[in-house]
């Protein structure tokens, strides 16, 4: 492989876990500014989209009806979250960092929950499309990541397109940008805050999905990407969306660098540590607003 | 009876109430067994853990989710020391807790700029990367199956290794920290810490208005919670007799967080109720889960009651005796 080719590799690869760490950040990043909680089970929404899909395609499932049932489950369970222990009158009432840490609390039930129902053995899935790796070159893209990058931008079509044109979207955006004037006009924050965490369950479990064919899943993985969503959402700035996108594709490429260029042991580490240092530097987000 | 003698009978049970639980617990192993002595090892050991962040969470109002890797690196630290470079094994303890003081304080004065959420994915990162790095610094680390077979902790040539020898350094090493803890909060550096406590209703800007220089207590708080974890982390190394990354994860830090906010982190006696309840619902689940139940029930059962004291008693089980009626440390009258 020329320099070129395995750069070209690595640039790849990074823009592609860059890609699923940006759809997690979105969703934190949603739920965050319409509602000012940090979702710490966002990353288990994306642990069960996958654990779902692959369980279902065991089973027998097609891999569109797999995908479907998962993504659908994933977004009522977000939902029952919500209504069962976020929306009750003492929320009005309790701080934010309580509200945080029963969604904390919440992800250690559920990564519980699911070691219960599918114990230790990591779950896989495979390519959507069932077609060997595409070649460029000497380069090898495994051929999930047509579908990773479409998956992101498909997403951001259609968020662009809620929050410019639909009623709904407006809504949410009122309740972040200005709550107290979305109320004046009738918006009530209690559903808009709904909606986001069905938007955030979605785009988890869609991340989850879009992934497990590239990195596998088992019960514990929810944390870290919890943790790397957070980063990466944080460390672009949270309150836009192309903030988020700009930070995930940050964190892969790091990651991604210091596995092709170090040693693939200290990708995670690396990644880390990098986002780390720029969140210190930079705690509003490195893109100016 | 007059305020004055109500008050000195008030110091005078108190002493008594002391002085008997005192003798209770340093009689305990005479009537307990093993099993008994290890829960109580372990939550003594958590509690030196929560106790510094019941100091920094309850009365600095920080949140730190890193105790999980202060927690490692002082054990990591004592292991390496007495297994690599022959140090002897206090030494290595003591030395894990200064060299963690240190880490701290370089880190700290970075973190600490920040505050609320940020500051905790910070930590919370930093924990990651921690126990990430554990398990790939092989070398240093014996990466993933860590480290075993290192010197333990000896008076004289009488080593350390009955569960009972355990028993009475954490009650001791416990019992000196929460008189540390204590002093500290009665002192002028309490009074600041208090002042900066965001969660009591303290405010930065007011406290720096009157001359307290909050970065540094802030700074000093983080460094003191660091070096209680250390402390913790090189008993538990020895007493477990080996260490490994699994035994300090990220979720190790929330679970911490979890322990203190359970036992109510305005009061000291917070970081033992949390540790102690957790450890005990694990055990009684330990016991069901030999009968066949797989084991991701402790973390089931466990979440939904952090969930429910969070909804019922956001200020821990410490608040319940204040919300019930009683009046505590406040003096004056009823």
């Amino acid at each position: 492989m020329t320099i070129g080719e395995q750069i070209g590799q690595v640039i790849i690869s990074g823009l592609t876990m860059g890609s699923i760490y940006a759809i997690i950040g979105i969703g934190l990043a949603v739920t965050y500014n319409v509602t000012r909680i940090f979702n710490f089970c966002q990353g288990e929404f994306v642990m069960i989209g996958g654990m779902l899909s692959a369980s279902f395609y065991s089973l027998g499932l097609s891999l569109p009806l797999s995908i479907g049932l998962a993504i659908g489950i994933t977004a009522i369970i977000g939902a029952a979250i919500w209504l069962l222990f976020l929306n009750r009158p003492f929320a009005r009432h309790s701080s934010l960092v309580t509200l945080i840490l029963i969604t904390v609390a919440l992800s250690i039930v559920v990564s519980g929950g699911v070691y219960i129902g599918w114990g230790t053995p990591f779950r896989e899935l495979p390519s959507f499309a069932n077609i060997s790796p595409i070649r460029l070159g000497e380069m090898i893209i495994d051929p999930q990541v047509p579908w990773i990058w479409g998956g992101l931008l498909a997403l951001v079509v259609g968020l662009t397109f809620l929050f410019d044109h639909t009623l709904l979207g407006k809504g949410l955006r009122a309740c972040s940008e200005q709550p107290i004037g979305a109320r004046l006009t009738g918006i009530n924050p209690r559903s808009m805050a709904f909606f986001s965490f069905i938007l955030a369950s979605l785009t988890g479990s869609i991340a989850g999905v879009l992934v497990i064919p590239l990195t596998m899943t088992s019960f514990g993985v929810g944390l870290g990407y919890s943790i790397k969503g957070l980063l990466a959402a944080m460390v672009g700035g949270i309150t836009k969306i192309h903030g988020v996108i700009v930070g995930g594709m940050i964190l892969g490429l790091v990651e991604s660098l210091a596995g092709g260029f170090i040693s693939s042991t200290y990708m995670d580490a690396a990644g880390l540590a990098v986002l780390i240092i720029l969140l210190l530097y930079r705690p509003e987000g490195i893109l100016r607003n | 009876m007059s305020r004055g003698q109500r008050n000195r009978q008030r110091s005078w049970q108190k002493l008594g109430a002391g002085v008997a639980v005192g003798l209770f617990l340093l009689l305990l192993p005479l009537w307990v067994s093993s099993y008994i002595q290890s829960i109580l090892i372990f939550i003594g050991l958590y509690s030196m853990v929560t106790l510094g962040l019941c100091l920094l969470m309850g009365y600095a109002g920080q949140i730190s989710l890193g105790q999980s890797a202060f927690f490692g690196i002082g054990g990591y630290t004592t292991v390496i020391l007495s297994l690599k470079c022959g140090v002897w094994p206090w030494g290595s303890l003591a030395a894990g807790a200064f060299l963690t003081g240190v880490v701290a304080y370089v880190l700290g004065k970075p973190f600490l700029r920040l505050t609320g959420f940020p500051l905790a994915v910070v930590t919370v990162a930093f924990a990651m990367l921690i126990a990430i790095l554990a398990g790939r610094l092989d070398f240093l680390t014996g990466g993933h199956d860590g480290l075993t077979n290192f010197p333990r902790l000896s008076i004289g040539t009488w080593e350390l290794t009955k569960d009972f020898h355990y028993y009475y350094l954490v009650l001791a090493a416990l019992s000196l920290l929460f008189l540390f803890s204590k002093n500290l909060v009665r002192s002028k550096i309490g009074r600041a810490m208090r002042a900066v406590d965001l969660f009591a209703g303290g405010s930065e800007t007011a406290a720096q208005s009157v001359g307290v220089n909050t970065s540094e207590i802030k700074l000093k708080i983080f460094v003191i919670a660091a070096v209680y974890a250390a402390v913790a982390g090189g008993i538990y190394a020895n007493y477990i007799g080996n260490i490994h990354p699994g035994s300090f994860s990220a979720w190790w830090s929330i679970l911490f967080v979890a322990m203190i906010v359970i036992g109510g982190s305005g009061n000291l006696w917070g970081a033992i109720i949390g540790p102690a309840l957790y450890i005990s619902i694990r055990e009684s689940i330990s016991q069901f889960t030999r009968g066949g139940i797989p084991a991701g029930w402790e973390s089931v059962i466990f979440g939904m009651i952090l969930v429910t004291i969070l909804i019922l008693l956001p200020g821990g089980i410490a608040e319940l005796p204040r919300k019930l009626g009683f009046r505590g440390d406040e003096g004056g009258d009823p």
